[in-house]
């Protein structure tokens, strides 16, 4: 083997490997034998029905829920399958909703995110200028529009730099004009190497969004690949019950 | 670790201490205006200050609420009395060690009870705790020979030190000690829901999933919460037994245990301040409301007597949660801000339904 290991920025080697991976409630099957790759610098877009599994496989990588098959792996190793350390592995994630700490700041949602550096004050300020945050920096969060709160939401996700970004119905509940605010940062994020991996249910984000998009139905893979591959697929339509997806 | 910088938004260490400083000779000056029943009512609040306080933050901060504080006040005061009667000696090392003893001993009932609570939420928990309280004159009766029952422990008179015999009164002395224990006690838990810690316990207190997500460990947090609060009322307990130079389970029941709750209640919850206000109501109703029986005619008073306190305290619980809902603090709060306007803010964004659909494409619609 020769020494020419660098490590790539897009393509080669993925960063996020889910091979094999199936999780069960008692009789329910929410993922089987699903497999998906994130590569650095990757938008990848997670689409599916309501309960398809899409949470579910995030809860998985994240060690909220046991897989009962399958491995996953974060830049070649296996996650430690507890919550509480996957920062310190590079990986974030926002939560369906909001999942904010509704009784604190916006600075302090952020710095919470951060907890473990040598300087959260300075990353989180950073964070805050970044999103355009820091004029509402020190009111409760909770006083915040919706569409700013989802930026708290993304902002204690992205302080830490990681390395893996999981986003959880990122345009959910937002606007148009929010929803193109966000496509530009998710774009932006993984131009900085990150890989980032979201569900969403709105079309046209995840059409114009992602590299590659990967539909789940009913805890399975039905389809995956580009955008325009994937919306031309009939059983893409078929799972979305009518709903004919369509790309300009 | 490097990171222990301040957090933005934290109050400096310096200026915590000096508040603390402040109050405290604030409190030992007023010693010397009480007279010396005055004097033991104070380090009664004092004393219960302690618990309330360490029961305050832990419910404030971390959303757990525990119904057994005062068993865990009776721990500490059986740490103290047991620990006194031990040593050798006597004076303010023996206080000192006898202080630690009870804390230690608060700490580790209260890491048990913490480890279990981590488990449990709501009523569970609230049905642990009060379960601790009810099992104390058993535990006592049970470790008769040790903790002599209903009878308790009592520890050897001791009194103002020399060199303050000719200056200060028994009770002054007792009110003094309290007063600082206290003051210690209270800065502990204002630093520690000030700091990083309190950042942690409010985010899991919030969302626990989305805490440890953020590399919070939510179940570590809530237990260090719970032992801390412990260590408090234990405190309190040793105070107490200090001043009354004795231990019994009979002064620990659950009707005690739920008062402190009413006190953190009626102060305000998560504030230190409207656990003190609190405080000086559960050392005060009772004491006025004895005074107001005693000018009944002698039947009257004896029905009355214990059954008008419960009855009052519930009026008086009722009343402020419907006219002042964050309590006595967060009245004063309020008041103030009328008197200083705020800019406005507008109300808080309701969170939208989430969407179950696939979004169609603007040409679909
Ligand atoms: N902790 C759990 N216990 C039992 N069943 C669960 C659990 N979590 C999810 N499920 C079930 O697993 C299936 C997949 O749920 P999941 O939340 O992953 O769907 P989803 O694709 O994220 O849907 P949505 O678009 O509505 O968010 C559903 O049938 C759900 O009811
Ligand atoms: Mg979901």
């Amino acid at each position: 083997m020769s020494a020419q290991m660098t490590p790539v920025r897009t393509g080669g080697e993925p960063h996020l490997d889910v091979r094999g991976l199936s999780v069960r409630f008692g009789g329910l099957s929410a993922l089987d034998d699903v497999s998906l790759q994130v590569r650095k610098g990757e938008v990848v877009g997670l689409i599916g029905p309501n309960g398809a599994g899409k949470t579910t496989l995030f809860n998985a990588v994240c060690g909220l829920v046991r897989p009962s098959a399958g491995t996953i792996t974060v830049d070649g190793d296996p996650l430690p399958g507890d919550p509480t350390r996957l920062s310190a592995r590079g990986v974030a994630r926002t939560l369906q909703g909001l999942g904010l700490f509704r009784g604190l700041t916006v600075r302090e949602n952020v710095l919470a995110g951060h907890l473990g550096a040598t300087d959260p004050g300075a990353d989180a300020q950073r964070q805050l200028d970044a999103l355009d945050l820091a004029a509402h920096a020190d009111r409760p969060v909770g006083d915040l529009p919706y569409p700013e709160q989802k930026k708290v939401a993304l902002a204690r996700a992205l302080v830490a730099q990681p390395g893996l970004l999981l986003l959880d119905e990122p345009a959910g509940g937002l606007g148009a004009e929010d929803i193109a605010t966000l496509g530009e940062l998710v774009r932006h994020t993984a131009g900085t190497g990150c890989a980032v991996l979201l569900v969403e249910h709105h079309v046209d984000f995840v059409m114009s969004v992602c590299d590659r998009v990967v539909v789940l139905d009913f805890g399975r893979v039905i389809a995956s690949g580009t955008p325009d591959e994937v919306a031309g697929d009939p059983a893409v339509d078929e799972a979305y019950l009518g709903i004919e997806v369509t790309t300009r | 670790m490097t990171g222990r910088q301040r957090l933005p938004g934290q109050r400096p260490l310096a200026r915590t201490l000096v508040l603390a400083a402040g109050w405290t000779v604030v409190a030992l000056g007023g010693t010397f205006a009480l007279d010396p029943f005055r004097n033991y009512q104070l380090a009664l609040v004092a004393a219960y200050l302690c618990a309330t306080a360490g029961l305050t933050v832990l419910v404030g901060a971390t959303g757990q609420l525990s119904l057994g504080h005062a068993a865990l006040m009776a721990v500490g005061g059986y740490g103290f009395a047991l620990t006194t009667n031990a040593l050798p000696f006597g004076g303010l090392a023996a206080f000192v060690l006898a202080l630690l003893a009870g804390a230690l001993a608060a700490a580790v009932v209260g890491l048990l009870l913490g480890l279990a609570a981590a488990r449990l939420s709501g009523p569970y928990l609230a049905g642990l705790t009060l379960a601790v309280v009810v099992a104390l004159p058993a535990v006592a009766s049970t470790w008769s020979t040790v903790l002599h029952g209903d009878q308790g422990v009592q520890i050897p008179f001791e009194g103002v030190p020399d060199a303050l015999r000719r200056v200060v009164a028994l009770e002054q002395w007792q009110a003094m000690v309290a007063v600082v224990v206290t003051a210690a006690v209270v800065t502990g838990l204002t630093l520690l829901r000030g700091g990083r810690f309190g950042l942690k316990m409010l985010a899991v207190r919030d969302d626990e999933v989305a805490a440890r997500l953020s590399g919070i460990p939510a179940g570590r947090v809530k237990v260090l919460a719970f032992t801390a609060s412990s260590v408090a009322a234990g405190v309190g307990g040793a105070v107490l037994c200090f001043v009354a130079q004795a231990v019994s389970p009979g002064a620990y029941t659950v009707g005690f245990s739920l008062l402190l709750v009413v006190a953190v209640v009626i102060g305000g919850l998560g504030s230190i301040l409207g656990a003190a206000l609190g405080s000086v109501v559960v050392v005060l109703l009772p004491w006025l409301i004895g005074r107001l029986t005693a000018s009944l005619p002698a039947d009257a008073a004896q029905r009355l007597d214990g059954n008008l306190a419960v009855l009052v305290f519930g009026l008086l619980l009722i009343t402020v949660m419907a006219v002042a809902p964050h309590g006595l603090h967060g009245a004063i709060d309020a008041a103030r801000r009328r008197r200083r306007p705020t800019p406005d803010v507008p109300p808080p964004a309701a969170e939208p339904a989430p969407r179950k659909v696939l979004v169609p494409t603007e040409e679909q619609r």
